[in-house]
């Protein structure tokens, strides 16, 4: 358990067979390394700073604040109804447009809290946050339990946006949903090959005109596989939609989609934001 | 405790530490203290009792404190065994673990020694020594093994207020012996190559750099680049020192915390940069833990490069131990990373909590975490009034030249108690000249010396071509030093701080941005420790109305500060050993006299020209200011006496001759008369004896009390004195001649009647006074007390009561019953 929170339970880890003594002993000597490290540098909230009783990344009051999506919501698009009332049907939407990707789905509103804590993940080298983001998605969507994909894919960042940005935050959620469910992820099978300008200043038209053709998969290593496509955030869905396309036509047999976070039509902080 | 236990832990540590060297508690209890806290603490774990568990574990932290220092404290036993072979010629063999050049051109070499022979008798022992060798004729560098002809001894304080601890400071470097050779014909080297090659290879390279340093630049700028570089400060001419301290910027020239912290974000900076052009990389790692790691490496380069001295590694630990908390993925609190790297540099090295540099580093980084929120937000409050109206250019400006003005201010504040306690000055400049001279020097000189150090494998011209550039740099930064450091306000002498004033003035600093929210508690705070801090503050001169007298321990030689009742004050010489290596004056007078709170002089006597009477005149007029400078005669053939005068002259400083047909002086109500030398006889003295008897003999009475300083007159003048009809009798006696056998006459004591007598003496190693007398003085039932013994002897008199205190055993001064 303390290993797998020291972070040392990467599959290239737990591939290398060590004699069961040594490796006992080596488990033991991280386990006091990491009480020790525990006693002198204590776990405190990535957000708000507050000591952590146990293990984890963020406390309950953080966690609670962030707010989750209400339902019902589209069965492909996962976009959320007005009426709170009703089951999961699909869209207007998707009915008249199908999307390419097969069910797409977010564990958060990107409002409040977790925008703020999305934005520090993002912006403000904030990599850290990648454990507790990735862990509050995959608790809250329900998608990725039982082994249901071969690998996870990562939204692509271009070229030049990963060199002044320093990481991917999706290939770093995507490597802490790999660590949850031990699935493998895919660090460079889907490549962005075109850079446009920045997304959050487009309309919804002109987001879908501009990812066109923005992405490229590497081989078809992935015929026939499902595969989970993870970002952190869901706006209009152009640039997953466009993902899952480039994916599936190179023989993916299915995608689903998860993000952290996705903005809501009638949310008034979402709206502030579309504005 | 709960949110920041490496910072409290450390605290309690470095407490416990400072509570052992300070206030010692024998070992056994503290190890009864540290088992019963062991036990609380388990208790308290299986009880589930938290806060008790956590008060457990702070004292638990303060035992171990106090059980690393405990050693210290005594001689380690190989080192008890030397007794014998001590102050006889012997022969040692010993490795070089290390060099310094000093300033006078001689070297200080550090052994470890692993053999002692004379010709007869061996003794199998190892241990550290220091030996300094006067004149050396061929190089010397780590690794070598040396059979040395020396006598060792233990090094000894001069035991005065203010006074340099010379021996603990050995003492924490592990260091009991030293050993001085004038020249090397008594050292062999019996081989080379001993020692690590890791450390040779890096000697080796050290000398290099060296080599290329002094074949292509020129002092001053190649003493600044040494000790920037190399670590080798011992060598910069002590008037740039002086200057860097007026500026307040001295700090600079030890490789300290800055220039690591410096260097550590530069090649941060240029790590970036590098590898964003491999952006493939960051999908396996994140940018800014890459280019944190890959930093560390230049500040291990420096470390290498600087010799691993200790100050230089405590900062790469520190910043190492920093870096550690950012990489183990957690948001971390500043204050408790600082106490981590505090807690591992303190469990590692439990003396360095002593070291200036240590203090200065920490106090500073300490106070900029603790004041960053704050001045935030006083720079933001003074941006918004027109942050509409600024282009975001000029904001940026604006936003940088504030910041950089708060660090140097928080930082300079921060050390302020500090340097008023170890230099006695207070720099006003320092704000300013740290806000130029860091950018210049930490910025521009250390990354183009390093750079050149880097380069020097490659290519020696471009090393040569960056050395050339730093020493531009410290060129123009020296003629800017120049310029402001003539400024007559820039730096102001203070007394030093008692520990009282420094705890007000750290609690004060502490608890301001704690209570911030609460401004009439911290403005409380603040009132409160500033008075206390202004109460207690001049530590020594709360006597007003008394008469003291305060005889320094100077070695052999005298030096005795006599404070008037209303404050003024007259040095009777300042001597003792004057040479290359050593200035008495510079040494300890002027050090005592700062601690005594002294600010100027109003007369200066000099007794006779002998060296141990005047050695440290020039250093005690330089640093004060002087009225009067009284000597017996003013036509003496001593050159280094006619020096002094003329000095003396050139100040303006009145110099009288005086002898016992001068009038005398009333000062404060204190009577100053002048018993001899008789006027026919006070020039022109150039036999030894002569110049000895011409001795200015003072009496100075106040009230019931009378002190005589007898200068060094020898039994002849002792009998001309007899002869006269002057009131001999006096309390206290400054023994004439330092107790030697010529003075001191049975029939001059029986004039004299002194109830107390002043030796101000330190015979030579394996030597004491001589015994008949010493017996003299027994015989008179007189009270004796010695410098070499007691250390500084003072004396308190309000007219009717005499209080004598001596600064040993205690290494403050504690009355004496008699």
């Amino acid at each position: 358990m303390i290993l797998k929170r020291s972070g040392l339970t990467a599959p290239a880890f737990r591939s290398l067979t060590l004699p069961d003594s040594i490796g006992r002993l080596l488990r033991s000597a991280t386990y006091l390394f990491a009480q020790v490290f525990d006693v002198m540098l204590p776990r405190v909230c990535m957000l708000c700073g507050d000591p952590l009783p146990g293990p984890g990344a963020l406390c309950r009051d953080c966690y609670g604040r962030f707010e989750t999506i209400p339902g019902p919501v589209c069965t492909c698009c996962g976009a959320v109804f007005p009426s709170p009332q009703g089951s999961d049907h699909l869209c207007g939407e998707c009915i008249a447009r199908p999307a390419h990707y097969d069910c797409a789905r977010s564990a958060g509103v990107y409002a409040g809290e977790l925008r703020r804590a999305i934005q520090q993940f993002k912006f403000r080298r904030g990599s850290m946050l990648a454990g507790p983001l990735a862990e509050f998605a995959a608790n809250l969507t329900g998608l990725g339990r039982n082994g249901r994909y071969d690998a996870l894919v990562p939204v692509p960042l271009h070229t030049q946006r990963l060199r002044s940005r320093g990481y991917n935050q999706s290939l770093l959620l995507a490597q802490g949903l790999g660590r949850l469910w031990s699935v493998p992820v895919e660090r460079d099978f889907l490549l962005r090959i075109s850079w446009r300008v920045p997304q959050a200043s487009l309309s919804r038209q002109q987001r879908r005109r501009a990812v066109a053709g923005a992405f490229a998969c590497r081989d078809r290593r992935h015929a026939g596989a499902r595969l989970l496509l993870v970002d952190d955030v869901f706006t209009s869905g152009a640039t997953v939609n466009e993902c899952a396309r480039t994916l599936k036509r190179c023989g993916a047999a299915a995608v689903d989609v998860l993000t952290v976070a996705r903005t809501l039509k009638d949310h008034p902080e979402c709206q502030l934001l579309s504005a | 405790m709960l949110r920041r236990p490496s910072a409290v832990l450390a605290l309690a540590y470095g407490a416990g530490i400072f509570i052992e060297r300070y206030y010692p508690v024998s070992s056994r209890a503290l190890l009864g203290a540290g088992a019963g806290a062991l036990v609380l603490a388990l208790a308290c774990v299986c009880l589930r009792r938290a806060t008790t568990g956590a008060a457990a574990v702070v004292l638990l932290a303060a035992v171990l404190g106090g059980l690393a220092y405990a050693p210290f404290h005594d001689l380690p036993a190989s080192v008890k065994q030397l007794e014998a072979w001590l102050h006889r010629p012997v022969f040692v063999e010993a490795g070089v673990r290390r060099v310094e050049p000093l300033a006078s051109g001689a070297l200080r070499l550090t052994l470890d020694y692993d053999s002692i022979e004379t010709a007869d008798e061996q003794l199998a022992c190892s241990g550290r020594m220091q030996a300094t060798l006067q004149k050396a004729s061929r190089e010397y560098r780590y690794g070598q093994r040396l059979r040395l002809s020396c006598r060792l001894r233990r090094p000894r304080n001069f035991n005065n207020p203010g006074g340099f601890d010379y021996e603990r400071f050995l003492a924490h470097r592990a260091i009991y012996v030293t050993a001085f050779l004038a020249d090397d014909r008594g050292v062999i080297v019996l081989r080379e190559k001993a020692g690590r090659h890791l450390l040779r290879g890096l000697e080796r390279y050290r000398s290099a750099l060296r080599r290329l340093i002094c074949e292509h630049l020129d002092a001053p700028e190649r003493d600044l680049v040494l000790a920037l570089l190399l670590g080798e400060k011992q060598t910069l001419d002590a008037q740039i020192k002086d200057r860097f301290a007026r500026l307040g910027v001295a700090h600079l020239l030890a490789i300290s915390g800055l220039h690591i912290g410096i260097v550590y974000g530069l090649a941060f900076a240029l790590a970036c940069f590098l590898l964003r052009r491999l952006p493939r990389l960051f999908l396996y790692v994140v940018l800014w833990k890459a280019a944190a790691v890959l930093a560390l490496v230049p500040v291990a380069v420096y470390c290498c490069i600087a010799g691993l001295q200790i100050p230089t590694l405590r900062s790469g630990i520190m910043i190492a131990a920093c870096i550690a908390c950012l990489l183990m993925n957690r948001r971390q609190d500043a204050l408790n990373a600082l106490g981590l790297a505090c807690a591992a540099i303190l469990v590692w090295m439990p003396v360095s909590l002593f070291e200036i540099s240590f203090q200065l580093s920490f106090g500073a980084v300490l106070f900029l975490i603790l004041y960053a929120a704050p001045a935030q937000k006083l720079i933001s409050l003074i941006e918004g009034a027109d942050a509409g109206r600024s282009r975001p250019a000029a904001l940026r400006m604006f936003r940088f030249l504030a910041g950089t003005l708060a660090a140097s201010v928080i930082a300079s504040a921060a050390t302020a108690p500090l340097t008023a306690l170890y230099f006695q000055q207070l720099s006003l400049a320092g704000i300013l000249s740290n806000c130029i001279l860091i950018p210049a020097i930490g910025f521009g000189a250390v990354p183009c010396a390093l750079g050149a150090a880097v380069l020097l494998p490659l290519s020696e011209t471009a090393s040569a071509g960056l050395l050339h550039t730093a020493a531009l740099i410290l060129d123009q930064s020296l003629v800017w030093i120049g310029c402001w450091s003539e400024i007559p306000m820039v730096c102001a002498r203070v007394a030093p701080p008692s520990a009282g004033a420094m705890a007000a003035c750290y609690a004060a600093l502490t608890l301001v941005p704690l209570c911030l929210r609460k401004r009439r508690i911290a403005c409380a705070c603040l009132l409160c420790a500033a008075a206390v801090a202004l109460w207690l503050w001049p530590q020594d001169s709360r006597h007003e109305g008394c008469l003291r007298v305060t005889f320094l321990d100077v070695g052999h030689g005298d030096a005795a500060v006599i404070e008037f009742p209303q404050g003024r004050v007259m040095l009777i010489d300042s001597g003792g050993v004057r040479s290359d290596r050593f200035d008495t004056g510079e040494s300890i007078v002027v050090p005592a006299l700062h601690a005594m709170g002294v600010l100027d002089i109003a007369w200066l006597v000099i007794s006779h020209a002998h060296h141990d009477h005047m050695a440290g005149m020039p250093a005690v007029m330089a640093a004060f200011k002087a009225a009067e400078l009284w000597v017996p005669s003013d036509d003496c053939r001593d050159p280094f006496f006619t020096s002094i005068i003329h000095d003396a002259r050139r100040k303006g400083v009145a110099v009288r001759a005086l002898n016992s047909a001068s009038q005398p002086v009333i000062i404060d109500g204190a009577r100053v008369e002048f018993l001899s030398p008789d006027p026919s006889r006070a020039g022109g003295a150039r036999a030894y004896n002569d110049v000895n008897d011409s001795s200015l003999v003072i009496k100075i009475s106040y009230g019931a009390h009378a002190f005589l300083f007898a200068g060094d007159i020898g039994a002849r003048q002792e009998q001309a004195l007899l002869g006269k009809p002057a009131d001999l009798r006096a309390q206290v006696l400054k023994v004439a001649h330092h107790g030697k056998r010529g003075s001191s006459t049975p029939v001059f004591l029986d004039a004299v009647e002194p109830e107390c007598a002043v030796f101000s003496c330190r015979p030579s190693a394996g030597h004491d006074l001589p015994g008949d007398v010493v017996a003299r003085y027994r015989e008179r039932s007189v009270l004796q007390l010695r410098t070499d013994a007691h250390g500084a002897i003072r004396f308190i008199s309000d007219g009717g009561r005499l209080e004598i205190h001596t600064f040993l055993p205690h290494g403050k001064f504690t009355a004496v019953r008699h």
